[in-house]
């Protein structure tokens, strides 16, 4: 291995590390589009890996829009009749015509308009080539949901038509169901996934006409991973990226000590995908958009926790994950010890152990980080190191390091526990993976 | 098994008992025959060498010839079966139900390294052209749903088809019940008993009920009771691959998982199922039409052509049977005009 060569990969590191903790503008509130009557198009795109690669995307569009990978998420408030028509504008390599498509609406009793039928498929009505099918169906129930194409599912889900649909509740939209239980302060969407290239470049040269892609069909190897329809590093990037025209959405959720994070964790490929949130457990209060409740009104009585959320294929889950820092024994914020600008109080007025302001777990108050912390000369970086353990301060760093981290925040990995699926077709890192970032009270969360 | 009297029961209404029949005692003696047969795919490709269980015709002359999963056993509460297997394999054979207990007798070899190794699970019908017939027994079966299975040699025989459904009572909610057996087809392990390896399990066909939907085509139907009468779905996975069955429109109460209630039924549209799993579910459908049941793993491939496999039509009779009435054709939830 020349030296070269060394040079070579560890600048190519570098640029990864660099991607992968860039912080850019993020959001609290789950990007989507809102109404009651909805126009999605079926279309081409690319989606973009971040090995490289570019991928031939089947996808819902907004209307006039680019396709979509995830398709639009849909969100509607509860109780309102939902119209969507789908046209479908696909076009495809080789002599066969593009196919139908449709969408089905799992845990929805949706039907087909009677002015706008489209035609009668095995599964649900389609849309021929050039034409459209409008389906309606009531959001009885609120909750996390799915869409996605009832039309040869194994090659047209495979292919991208896919999306999520949000349905909040009567109570507001600050609560995940009709329950004081399932509040939240922030929300994310968790759309998971997965694509085997092979099968889009045989649809890609061949159409629908290929014989290649059967035996991919048969038993399919993916090789990259999705949250909402990006890879690592791409998924901390900024929502509405122009450079990933078909993959608007980012997975780059933020939150302050002591706040309800809900998780809206879909499976939207055909594989199961075992979501771990470091930092802390998460309580499960919802399966396909049903509280887990003993009876009605019960709220999320059977809510359970969990650190890694089993996500299958078709299924929603809610999960409220909360963080604090309680429980590691030691003063997040510094003790006087490391220094008079770490002079703080814990002021706990209700008695529930926390700081009634910033959550600071008290019992841990002015304990000290049970490590000596190493000289910066002993260090490598990142650019997300803030140069501190404690939350909120930024520290010395040699010229150049850091930078990426402005509210000195705890970053915990999220990601998919298949662990091969942190990769880019086998370059790691990638993948169904993202960051949390935790910054202190008062920091700002776009 | 009286769920009203747990701690944790709220729900008096999935209490599992005894189905009494007037004609029935405690009792099921059956007899079985581990035969070849073939499954002939439904998108006209080559027939596809298979092993299954059959009705022990008493010889192993004059078998018929195609396959399905092996006859559902129906077991009553607290009562015995015992099933009487004929081999007309060319190795021996076992049975074994998991879940329900009874003495087993693991059969072991000495390999070439002489090492002893075990076999089977339980004592073997030897492979004499079916003159020696085996019992097999079980008894104070609980409620609940099962599969019944060769306990020689699994990886092999069970793929090759040697698997079956056991149910035992029904949900008392429940007016009707219907078994959704999934299970899968790689051909090139069915080659030769010698050849089969399943290390290198690539499956082409997906089955429920020992039938893969043929692209293109209405998916193949299974009765599923009546409007308003509440339906007990009885999911089982005799494949190796995991599955996720899903009603396409309505929700599942999932009452119970490998013959175990659940303490509170979970509502949802689809089911987690990995191999060797059993899941009961309840259904009380408010419309009687036809509803799509289908793996959202997307199984649904006929040897890679999209559109079949694990797809079929659960359809919805009429509340009142006496009544002549001409349903709507409605395609998972979407009434087709």
């Amino acid at each position: 291995m020349t030296t070269r060569f060394n040079l070579t990969m560890q600048l190519s590191m570098a640029i990864v590390l660099a991607l992968l903790f860039q912080v850019s503008p993020l959001q609290a509130r789950i990007d989507g589009i809102t109404g009651t009557n909805f126009t999605l198009s079926v279309k081409t795109g690319r989606v973009f890996t971040p090995d490289g690669g570019s991928i031939l995307l089947w996808g819902y569009a907004d209307g006039a829009g680019p396709a979509q990978y995830p398709g639009p998420t849909l969100i509607v408030n509860e109780g309102d009749t939902i119209t969507i028509t789908l046209n479908n504008a696909l076009t495809v390599a080789g002599a066969n015509p593009a196919p139908n498509v449709s969408i089905l609406f799992p845990g929805q009793r949706a039907e087909a308009s009677t002015t706008d039928p489209g035609v009668p498929g095995i599964l649900t009505s389609e849309a021929v080539p050039g034409g459209s099918v409008t389906y309606t169906f009531i959001a009885d129930h609120p909750g996390t949901y799915l869409y996605y194409s009832g039309t040869d599912p194994a090659l047209q889900v495979e292919m991208g038509l896919m999306g999520a649909i949000i349905v909040r509740p009567s109570s507001g939209a600050g609560f995940a169901y009709n329950h004081p239980d399932t509040a939240f302060d922030r929300e994310y969407l968790f759309l998971l996934s997965e694509m085997d290239p092979r099968i889009h470049e045989a649809i890609e040269f061949d159409g629908p006409q290929s014989t290649a892609v059967g035996p991919y069909l048969a038993n399919p190897f993916p090789v990259v991973w999705f949250i909402n329809g990006r890879n690592a590093p791409d998924t901390l990037d900024i929502p509405n990226l122009p450079v990933l025209p078909n993959q608007p959405y980012n997975s780059a959720p933020m939150m302050h000590p002591g706040e309800r994070v809900l998780l809206r964790v879909i499976g939207g490929g055909r594989d199961l995908h075992p979501f771990h949130h470091h930092g802390n457990h998460s309580r499960i209060i919802a399966r396909d958009g049903r509280l887990l409740a003993s009876s009605p009104g019960a709220g999320p009585d059977l809510s359970h926790e969990v650190f890694t959320i089993k996500s299958v294929p078709g299924e929603t889950v809610d999960a409220i994950f909360e963080w604090t820092g309680k429980g590691l024994g030691w003063d997040i914020y510094g003790t006087p010890a490391d220094g008079p600008q770490f002079v703080h109080t814990c002021v706990d007025g209700n008695g529930d152990d926390f700081d009634d302001t910033t959550h600071e777990y008290c019992p841990d108050h002015d304990k000290p980080i049970p490590v000596v912390l190493p000289d910066n000369l002993d260090l490598a970086f990142g650019g997300f190191y803030s140069g501190s353990p404690f939350l909120g301060t930024l520290g010395s760093l040699p010229p150049g390091e850091g930078g990426l981290n402005p509210h000195g925040g705890f970053a915990y990995m999220w990601h998919s526990h298949t662990e091969k699926e942190l990769t880019n077709f086998d370059i790691f890192p990638g993948g169904l993976m993202t960051m949390l970032i935790i910054v202190p009270q008062g920091a700002s969360i776009p | 098994m009286n769920r009203s009297l747990s701690a944790t029961g709220k729900y008096g209404g999935y209490l599992l008992v005894l189905l009494l029949l007037l004609t029935a005692g405690p009792s099921l003696a059956v007899n079985l025959a581990a035969v070849e047969r073939t499954w002939t795919p439904p998108d006209g490709g080559a027939a596809i060498r298979m092993w299954g269980f059959v009705e022990d015709p008493g010889s192993c002359t004059a078998l018929p010839n195609s396959w399905l999963p092996g006859p559902i056993q129906q077991g009553v509460v607290n009562g015995t079966l015992s099933i009487t297997l004929r081999n007309c394999l060319s190795e021996p054979v076992s049975l074994i139900i998991p879940g329900l207990e009874t003495n087993l007798t693991p059969q072991t070899f000495v390999d070439a390294g002489g090492r002893t190794r075990v076999r089977a699970f339980t004592h073997e019908v030897p492979a004499d052209n079916g003159t020696t017939v085996v019992t097999y027994s079980w008894n104070n079966l609980r409620a609940g749903t099962y599969l019944y299975q060769s306990g020689s040699h699994p990886a092999k025989q069970v793929p090759m088809g040697l698997y079956g459904a056991v149910t035992v009572g029904r949900d008392t909610a429940a007016a009707n019940d219907v078994v959704l057996l999934f299970s899968e087809i790689d051909p090139a392990l069915h080659g030769s008993a010698e050849a089969v390896n399943a290390k290198n399990y690539k499956p082409k066909y997906y089955l429920i009920n020992g039938q893969s939907a043929l692209p293109g085509s209405a998916p193949p139907v299974v009765a599923g009771g009546r409007n308003q009468k509440t339906l007990q779905l009885r999911f089982l996975n005799a494949g190796l691959m995991t599955h996720v069955p899903t009603i396409q429109g309505p929700y599942m109460k999932i009452i119970a998982e490998d013959g175990y209630l659940y303490p509170f039924s979970r509502e949802q549209y689809s089911v987690l199922l990995p191999a060797g799993k059993t899941i009961d579910a309840l259904w009380s459908p408010d419309t009687q039409a036809s509803f799509a049941l289908y793996d959202r793993r997307l199984s649904m491939t006929t040897n890679g052509t999209p559109g079949g496999g694990m797809l079929v039509s659960l359809n919805v009779a009429k509340k009142f049977p006496w009544i002549l009435y001409v349903p709507p054709i409605i395609h998972g939830g979407v009434v087709v005009p």
